[in-house]
């Protein structure tokens, strides 16, 4: 295992993708201090420096998706997996450590961005508003979520040896997953009551009455469930701070984790390589 | 003579389709063995097998002697090399970062040895040139080298000079001689280039429709397609009674067909038979060759 992570660590630096994931991090933190200081100087908007330190998180998902697609993809294409079989390296140890390095670039990536964002996003714009107990509470939640994504994709990766159809399969599960969340968002959004007009004795009343597409309290339960065990759902929690039980996300998040990883080390284990 | 791939009744099925059908190989250390087969016979699936790429679906094989469902067949693997299809080469590395990348992998920690093994396969010019920009020859030139750094006993190679042009034919060839030469390493090479692999095979194995056919040795394969007279006798005592006084190599296939091997002038020969009173009833004069051999093996055109 170790023998595969620091060969691992070494293709990793020489790899054009995580080089151009790196600078994607680094211009996405720049681009949202640009935007909102722009704002700051041009309409007065108050920035609150945390909220940019979370928004990355609302992305990732699809980030992750595009680079582990591509980096373990080319573990099929060129062979690279095959080669480390023949030499007798067991396949559990060649599945973890691809996940294991998926895990760490898209932890670096984040923390690149927020780097960016606080190093320079504090000075600019003030200090942190929210306790730090609980920024911090929000960005390891953020993180066990990018572990989560990242066993996801991995699960793909490992398991379909095509690296085109990987990565269509792959992102499009990401802007699903975002979807799916929006569309639990929505329903959970919606107002108790809405506006309606009537006719009566042909003047025009706007009264308030019961929104029909309001969810009953099982209902919510269930969406709102949905939303929690969607690292995308969870993303959109997190970035907005509107999770009404934090604490069960990280454990839904190493749910999906033990979940995926471990059908994953069994259909890898199966798996006929070619 | 020690054993170091061996395998028993190896059988592969995907769904109804017979991939290995019983196959029984058996390489011996320091020998050169030839995987001859067609297209879709079956040679690249027995390869992925002993490289654990894919399980067997009933039978087994030996590795140095450790059988495929004991827990040290990943260790004994470590003693192997292998390019299966095509080289396990990362693209857009060097052929330099490619071996320290394999380095890494089998736990060498010092690179001291890249810098012979580049020259070794005729690649220590490449300096920065991606792998991707390679050609072909190069690139299973360095597929070698990847499958040489963890300093192999046996070495795997599938197809190794498709698609190559005659000047990378010829360094391949070169290159797997010194290999088995100069470090004593077991090769198993599979090809159904047959003129190629008759120039370095010291054994060969033909595999047709997921088996093994026919097992032998160049020597005996040499003999076999060396000039050979066939003849249709109907007294064949008297015939092997004469061959053995002579001391004539011969072979009887059949209780009417006798193989004589060697150079002979035909009517000087039937001459000589005529004074003895020996009387061939046909008399036909081949020259064999190795894919004529294979030819007969398995059986012509009615196996296409």
């Amino acid at each position: 295992m170790i023998k595969l992570l620091n060969a691992g660590l070494t293709r990793l630096r020489k790899n054009k993708l995580f080089w151009i994931l790196s600078i994607f991090s680094i211009a996405l933190g720049l681009y949202m201090i640009f935007i909102n200081y722009s704002g700051m100087k041009n309409y007065g908007d108050t920035i609150e420096v945390e909220q940019l330190m979370l928004n990355y998180s609302t992305i990732i998902g699809v980030v992750i998706a595009i680079f582990t697609s591509l980096f373990l993809g080319v573990e099929y294409s060129d062979g690279a997996i095959r080669n480390k079989i023949s030499i007798g390296h067991k396949r559990i140890n060649i599945y973890l450590s691809n996940l294991i390095m998926v895990i760490i670039t898209s932890l670096f990536s984040y923390l690149l961005f927020l780097g960016i964002v606080a190093s320079i996003g504090i000075p600019l714009f003030g200090g942190i508003t929210i306790p730090l107990s609980k920024l911090l509470m929000l960005l390891g939640c953020i993180f066990v979520t990018v572990i989560a994504y990242s066993s996801i994709f991995t699960f793909i990766a490992m398991i379909i040896s095509n690296k085109t159809i990987t990565a269509i399969v792959s992102i499009m599960l990401a802007f699903g997953m975002m979807m799916m969340a929006l569309i639990c968002f929505n329903k959970l959004e919606a107002p108790k009551t809405i506006q309606a007009a009537t006719m009566v004795g042909g003047e025009t009343k706007i009264e308030e009455v019961p929104n029909p597409k309001y969810l009953n309290e099982e209902e919510r339960k269930i969406y709102q469930t949905l939303l929690d065990i969607n690292p995308a759902g969870q993303m959109f929690q997190l970035a907005g701070r509107t999770a009404p039980n934090l604490k069960v996300l990280p454990i839904y998040s190493l749910g999906i984790l033990v979940i995926f990883t471990g059908v994953g080390l069994v259909l890898f284990k199966k798996k006929d390589l070619k | 003579m020690e054993i170091v791939l061996e395998t028993n009744n190896l059988e592969k099925r995907y769904k109804d389709f017979k991939a290995l059908n019983h196959a029984n190989i058996h390489i011996e250390k320091g020998s050169i063995y030839g995987l001859i087969g067609k297209n879709g016979a079956g040679k690249t699936t027995l390869i992925r097998i002993v490289c654990g790429l894919q399980e067997p679906t009933s039978g087994s094989y030996t590795i140095y002697g450790v059988d495929n469902n004991s827990i040290n067949i990943a260790s004994v693997r470590k003693r192997m090399g292998a390019i299966i299809e095509t080289p396990s080469i990362y693209g857009d590395m060097t052929a330099r970062d490619n071996l320290i990348e394999q380095y890494k992998l089998v736990g060498i920690p010092s690179f001291d040895g890249i810098d012979k093994i580049l020259k070794l396969v005729g690649l220590e010019g490449t300096a920065k040139k991606k792998a991707k920009n390679f050609s072909l020859g190069m690139k299973q030139r360095l597929g070698i080298a990847i499958a040489l750094a963890s300093n192999p006993d046996f070495l795997i190679l599938d197809e190794p000079i498709n698609g190559l042009d005659p000047q990378g034919i010829i360094e391949i060839r070169e290159l797997i001689l010194k290999l088995n030469k100069e470090k004593r390493i077991t090769i198993l090479i599979s090809s159904h280039y047959l003129d190629e692999l008759s120039k370095i095979a010291t054994h060969y194995g033909f595999l047709d429709n997921g088996s093994i056919i026919k097992e032998i040795s160049n020597e005996e394969l040499m003999k076999k397609m060396e000039h050979k007279i066939e003849l249709k006798v109907s007294n064949q005592k008297d015939f092997v009674k004469y061959f053995e006084e002579n001391k004539i190599s011969y072979e009887v296939v059949d209780n009417k067909t006798i193989n004589i091997y060697g150079k002979y002038n035909l009517s000087k020969f039937i001459n000589e038979l005529s004074k003895k009173n020996l009387i061939a009833d046909e008399i036909h004069e081949q020259d064999e060759s190795l894919e004529n051999y294979f030819m007969n093996l398995i059986g012509g055109g009615n196996n296409d």
